[in-house]
């Protein structure tokens, strides 16, 4: 059956369509990457059927243990078993919903005003989230928005003191990259093409890796 | 000659070879050969901006894993995996609308940096992305899915119908409301654009 006569869709649409395709910008490697998440996730289930079966080993010969035990217990010259303290159960406490929302909010106050193109206030904000939630759940994305709002402000030193502060390897590409940006224009080559060097190509969009390679580029003619 | 129905009985010639009646290759390894990279694209087409393809596309390997050995045929392949990355785009896109609450405007701060000179063709690249997405984010599941398999894709009303299991007419239907809702999205879009 073929398609009814209709009006299809406006060159417009149709370009935008075909040139904002996200499809097009997978990243390089994708499918073999997930195809490794598979198999390491398969190989841990295997894994932990192991330590299943290592377990239901422990309990059959931990009851044929006991069974000795109550034997000796039972025996008149046996010195009964000394009782084992069972270890310490780490227990963590989940902050409430409550606490969490709080906090979002006090966050979302500062990302505002960042994106509404006032650092400073910004920075106010991230000042204020700080002093309420110095140990707080989203103190990682407050200290982003704070590196963001350095840059924002045109305090890159600042703002390259705060990246410093940041998980490294738990950072996306993208911030990464903006941090090297941020080192070339204060001509510290060392240390952006050090952070370059360490993303990983295959996991890289091709904006990305755009970026990447103008930085390097960049880097080319300094000293480090 | 015209060829006839088989009969229970009938002997494949001595001449058929072994891969004309050998059965379709259905183990995990040759599905996720087949179509990792089709699921990837449904991925990245229908789960909005928020989403990362390959975590989704993790995700519905996994229950392709499970599910498998239950896959008798009755349907093509990839109706059967587009059911199942639809179902897991959803349930991510529930599960992002929540986290949201709590790391909102990720985007902003995850987005690509902004770089001088040399970066306008990329940013601009980026935006018509994000402007893409932006524009299918305001049209429903149903109308988002049957433009990407239809309009992008190139697929035929037929296997549209299949995919998204509903008859081809509604599909139709569904194809002409979905392309006059993308280009009242889009001049609402470009108007926001220009207002800023």
């Amino acid at each position: 059956m073929s398609a009814p006569d209709e009006t299809p869709l406006s060159p417009a649409a149709r370009q935008l369509l075909e040139l904002g395709d996200p499809a097009q910008r997978l990243r390089v490697g994708a499918e073999a990457r997930v195809e490794r998440r598979l198999r390491e996730r398969g190989s841990k289930r295997r894994g932990a059927a192991w330590q299943r079966w290592a377990l239901v080993g422990a309990l059959v010969s931990g009851l044929a243990l006991a069974g000795v035990g109550a034997w000796q217990v039972l025996a008149p010259a046996a010195p009964p078993p000394q009782p084992v303290a069972p270890p310490p159960v780490p227990v963590v406490v989940a902050p409430s919903p409550s606490a969490l929302e709080q906090e979002a909010a006090q966050l979302q106050l500062a990302l505002a005003a960042l994106t509404a193109g006032s650092p400073e206030q910004a920075l106010v904000e991230l000042d204020a989230y700080a002093a309420r939630f110095p140990q707080g759940v989203l103190s990682v994305d407050a200290r982003v928005a704070r590196a963001r709002a350095h840059l924002a402000a045109k305090q890159t030193a600042r703002a390259l003191e705060v990246f410093e502060t940041l998980p490294l390897g738990e950072m996306p590409a993208a911030l990464v990259l903006q941090w090297a940006d941020a080192l070339v224009g204060q001509r510290r080559c060392a240390r952006a093409l050090e952070l370059v060097n360490g993303l990983d190509a295959q996991g890289l969009t091709p904006d990305e890796l755009e970026v990447a390679t103008r930085l390097r580029s960049s880097c080319g003619g300094a000293t480090p | 000659m015209s060829a006839r129905a088989p009969k229970r009985g009938d002997v494949y010639p001595a001449t058929a070879t072994l891969s004309a009646v050998e059965a379709p290759d259905f183990s995990f390894d040759a599905v996720y050969r087949a179509h990792a990279r089709t699921v990837l694209q449904w991925v990245a087409r229908l789960g909005g901006p928020h989403l990362d393809p390959e975590d989704v596309t993790h995700d519905v390997f996994l229950k392709v894993e499970k599910e498998l050995p239950n896959f008798r045929g009755d349907s093509r392949i990839t109706t059967w995996l587009y059911a199942i990355t639809v179902n897991q785009v959803q349930s991510a896109r529930r599960r992002e609308k929540f986290r949201a609450l709590f790391r909102a405007n990720s985007e902003q701060m995850y987005a690509v940096p902004d770089l001088a000179e040399g970066a306008s063709e990329t940013l601009e690249r980026a935006e018509t992305v994000r402007r893409l997405h932006r524009v299918l984010e305001g049209l429903s599941s149903k109308y988002r899915q049957v433009l990407v398999l239809f309009e992008l894709e190139g697929r035929s009303g037929q296997e549209v119908a299949e995919m998204m299991q509903a008859p081809v007419e509604r599909i139709w239907v569904w194809l002409h409301r979905a392309r006059a809702a993308f280009s009242t999205a889009m001049s609402q879009v470009e108007a926001e654009e220009a207002a800023r």
